[in-house]
């Protein structure tokens, strides 16, 4: 049975945000939910050393098009790689920080009562006005969304990372849906666009029967 | 000089929808104009290549508002019975047709299934352009958010205006001899 607390976040979207509510629930199927466990279980296996793994405590991680940041809460609950001082959920839409509020206030709550300390930090942006400096204050950089941008933003946005930075990248080959501008035929393909920006890629591949996900984790040159 | 544009793209209609589109114009629109069919398989001389390849379907008709002057927009499956000047009397603000009549019945489902009550298979506009220049800033958002343009243009607040008078219905209506006739999801 779903349990009560979830029911009432689900009524206050709808009541607040009808026009959402079917986006919502999108950003939390069972495949985004299994997308996102499979990226922070795959970050766990990364043996690779990135920026700041031995000299800081705790690090930040930027979501890049995080959509209502449900991958923020995977990686609170799962990453054991570090313990992390920020999340930066970047998205350009301006009703993403009120909804994922809306939609995760009790996990944080819940969260702090355990002494979890992390904050997760909603910031209305387009990833292209991203700066260096911006860039720069995170050790990992993830961005699934890859299909949704023109390759060139995803370049410029990786040239903005300081060296050393971890980058985790996600694509698909579904491209029957309309705002797939970019998807790619295979891992192969989607590896070699980035070859010439990473060190240490490991990659992998996930079928969801009717399309296939990719995912590659590597360094920035 | 009315622009009159018309959008193939893909598989869906084939080229004969747009030579009928095209003679029913010559007909029926005696007003001087320009026929262009903008599509992604240029190749006719009355053809012009779509601008934004990234973009799908219906999208390009939005695309269309990067043009400027008296224009007018026809999908390809309408059917045009009788003298249709009356759509360029005047160039002004953007206008489209008003859903109501056949989607009066579907208004429960309205907000949250991003639904509309316009319909753009005839457009007419003479400067849209900042419209175009706004989903394009949020392209990505707006493609996830709704299936097409008419829910587009209806939940974004876009200023429009629709058709006055009784001369377009629906085939959904059950009426197939006004003056125009859409024949819009019929061959979805």
């Amino acid at each position: 049975m779903l349990d009560i607390n979830t029911i009432e976040t689900i009524r206050k979207i709808f009541n607040h945000y009808p026009k959402r509510f079917v986006d919502v629930l999108n950003s939390l199927n069972e495949k985004q939910q299994v997308s996102k466990e499979w990226l922070v279980e795959k970050l766990n296996e990364y043996k690779y050393p990135f920026r700041h793994k031995l000299k800081k405590d705790r690090i930040s991680i930027m979501l890049l098009c995080s959509w209502y940041g449900m991958l923020a809460y995977k990686l609170i609950d799962k990453f054991n790689v570090k313990k992390i001082d920020r999340v930066y959920c970047i998205d350009f839409d301006p009703k993403a920080k009120q909804i994922a509020n809306r939609l995760f206030r009790r996990i944080d709550n819940e969260n702090l009562h355990k002494g979890i300390l992390t904050q997760v930090n909603y910031r209305e942006k387009d990833i292209k006005d991203l700066s260096e400096n911006d860039m720069s204050s995170c050790e990992i950089v993830i961005n699934t969304s890859c299909e949704h941008l023109e390759q060139q933003t995803i370049y410029d946005n990786l040239d903005k990372c300081p060296s050393g930075t971890l980058i985790v990248l996600q694509s698909n080959n579904y491209d029957q849906i309309q705002e797939h501008i970019n998807t790619v035929k295979d891992l192969q393909e989607f590896v070699s666009q980035y070859q010439s920006h990473l060190i240490n890629i490991q990659m992998y591949e996930k079928d969801f029967l009717d399309y296939k996900r990719f995912m590659i984790i590597g360094i920035k040159r | 000089m009315v622009n009159v544009y018309c959008v193939k793209w893909g598989t869906k209609y084939d080229r004969s929808f747009v030579e009928n589109l095209k003679t029913s114009i010559e007909k029926h629109f005696t007003i001087e104009h320009k026929f262009i069919c903008f599509t992604d398989k240029p190749e006719k001389d009355y053809d012009i290549p779509v601008t934004h390849p990234e973009l799908r379907g219906v999208w390009h008709k939005l695309s269309l508002f990067q043009f400027t002057g008296d224009n007018l927009f026809f999908d390809l499956d309408i059917k045009i019975n009788g003298d249709i000047n009356f759509l360029a009397d005047r160039f002004d603000t953007f206008t489209c047709i008003d859903s109501t009549p056949w989607k009066i019945h579907k208004l429960d489902r309205l907000e949250f299934r991003n639904d509309t009550l316009i319909n753009t298979s005839i457009m007419r506009w003479t400067d849209n352009r900042k419209v175009f220049d706004d989903f394009l800033k949020k392209r990505d958002l707006y493609l996830r958010l709704y299936k097409g343009i008419d829910r587009y243009i209806y939940n974004e607040d876009i200023k429009y205006k629709t058709f006055q008078g009784n001369a377009i219905s629906s085939w959904q209506e059950g009426i197939e001899d006004n003056t125009i006739v859409l024949h819009n999801q019929k061959y979805a």
